[in-house]
């Protein structure tokens, strides 16, 4: 992903364990992961994660166009390649709108 | 809400396969064999993803595809699954060869070699308490290439008519469900799916909750964050404190990852 950081383009972490910002952070950080992420933990926590998107598992990712609309979705890993292909095709599908 | 925290790999129970006792002194020669072959195919696919990962290009990218020995270890998987059959009806050593071939096939693309590794255990080893695990393989992570959608939900079905194990059949509705539930063309079939969990497994232990639960859950999905339809947007704070909302990347393309720390 590091390869798209100046492509219109922004990877974001829904963060769907327990723990605290604060420890994720510096987690974070020790493994060299650089992305953000959304928290709904802690004090802040109001539970958008959980009602709104029921996640039904980790990992799971949405693949969104520039409309906000979901375009792929994938229960597990797929893969870094295949992640990395759908990323391209939707860059390059946005670019000839 | 903290509900349905598992993860998708804790669900798979397929290598479990490979320790099978066999009983017969030809399936245990099959079994030997066939660790022998998944060894080196392993460590051939895991150099080749690396190799695939650098290419510059999709030529490149089909050099590699092409480049990989893929009928060698496909005639090898299919005489270890052979000599396996024949010695014990419905061997899982046999089970396991057809499984590395279906794997074989999402690994490369190739769908013929998916298919054949799906129709074998589909068709030989339905009775198999293994496939609840396989249930799951079909639509999670590198099991369940994009091409292999419909190919799946054949299988599924046919799981689900075959099963003699409580377990595989709720593996094979719940995944079942949610894959055709991904598309609008499946929604009534999905539905009719989680009624029947609600009904079989409604107030039992499903997958880490209640059937009821997994429904409502997998009925809320489908309703509202299936391919084409608007995400839902959300406002909350980021690892530094900083509250965000996931509309102020409108005009960018997104990738969320569900994830967490184990």
């Amino acid at each position: 992903m590091q390869r798209l950081k100046d492509e219109n383009f922004t990877f974001i972490g829904m963060y769907g364990r327990e723990g605290d910002p604060a420890e994720i952070a510096k987690r974070m950080k020790a493994e060299g992961l650089a992305w953000r992420n959304a928290l709904d933990l802690g004090e802040a926590a109001d539970g958008t994660l959980w009602s709104r998107w029921a996640p039904r598992g980790f990992p799971q990712f949405y693949l969104l166009d520039g409309r906000g609309v979901i375009r792929q979705k994938w229960f597990g890993n797929p893969g870094e390649d295949v992640l990395d292909r759908s990323v391209d095709a939707l860059l390059a599908e946005e670019r000839g709108r | 809400m903290k509900l349905r925290r598992f993860s998708w790999a804790a669900l798979l129970s397929v290598p479990a396969l490979l320790a099978a006792v066999a009983p017969a002194a030809d399936e245990r020669e099959a079994a030997k064999r066939l660790q022998e072959v998944s060894q080196r195919l392993a460590e051939e696919s895991r150099s080749w993803i690396e190799f695939r990962h650098q290419a510059k290009s999709d030529e490149e990218r089909a050099e590699l595809v092409a480049a990989f020995p893929r009928d060698e270890y496909a005639r090898e998987l299919e005489a270890v699954a052979a000599e396996a059959a024949a010695a014990v009806k419905g061997s899982e050593v046999a089970a396991r060869a057809w499984l590395e071939l279906y794997r074989l096939g999402c690994l490369l693309d190739d769908r013929e070699l998916y298919q054949r590794g799906v129709d074998h255990l589909v068709g030989e080893h339905v009775a198999s308490p293994e496939m609840a695990g396989f249930a799951l393989e079909l639509v999670y992570g590198a099991g369940a290439p994009p091409w292999g959608k419909e190919s799946a939900a054949a299988a599924l079905r046919k799981i689900l008519a075959g099963a003699q194990d409580k377990n595989v059949r709720g593996s094979a509705l719940a995944q079942l469900s949610l894959l055709v539930g991904q598309e609008e063309a499946g929604r009534e079939e999905a539905n009719k799916l989680l009624d029947a969990i609600r009904a079989e497994f409604g107030t039992s232990d499903f997958i880490g909750m209640s059937g009821a639960q997994f429904a409502d859950g997998a009925r809320y999905e489908i309703e509202t964050l299936r391919a084409g339809m608007t995400a839902p947007d959300f406002e909350l704070a980021d690892q530094d404190g900083q509250r965000f909302k996931l509309s102020d990347y409108r005009g960018r393309v997104v990738l969320l990852d569900f994830w967490g720390f184990v």
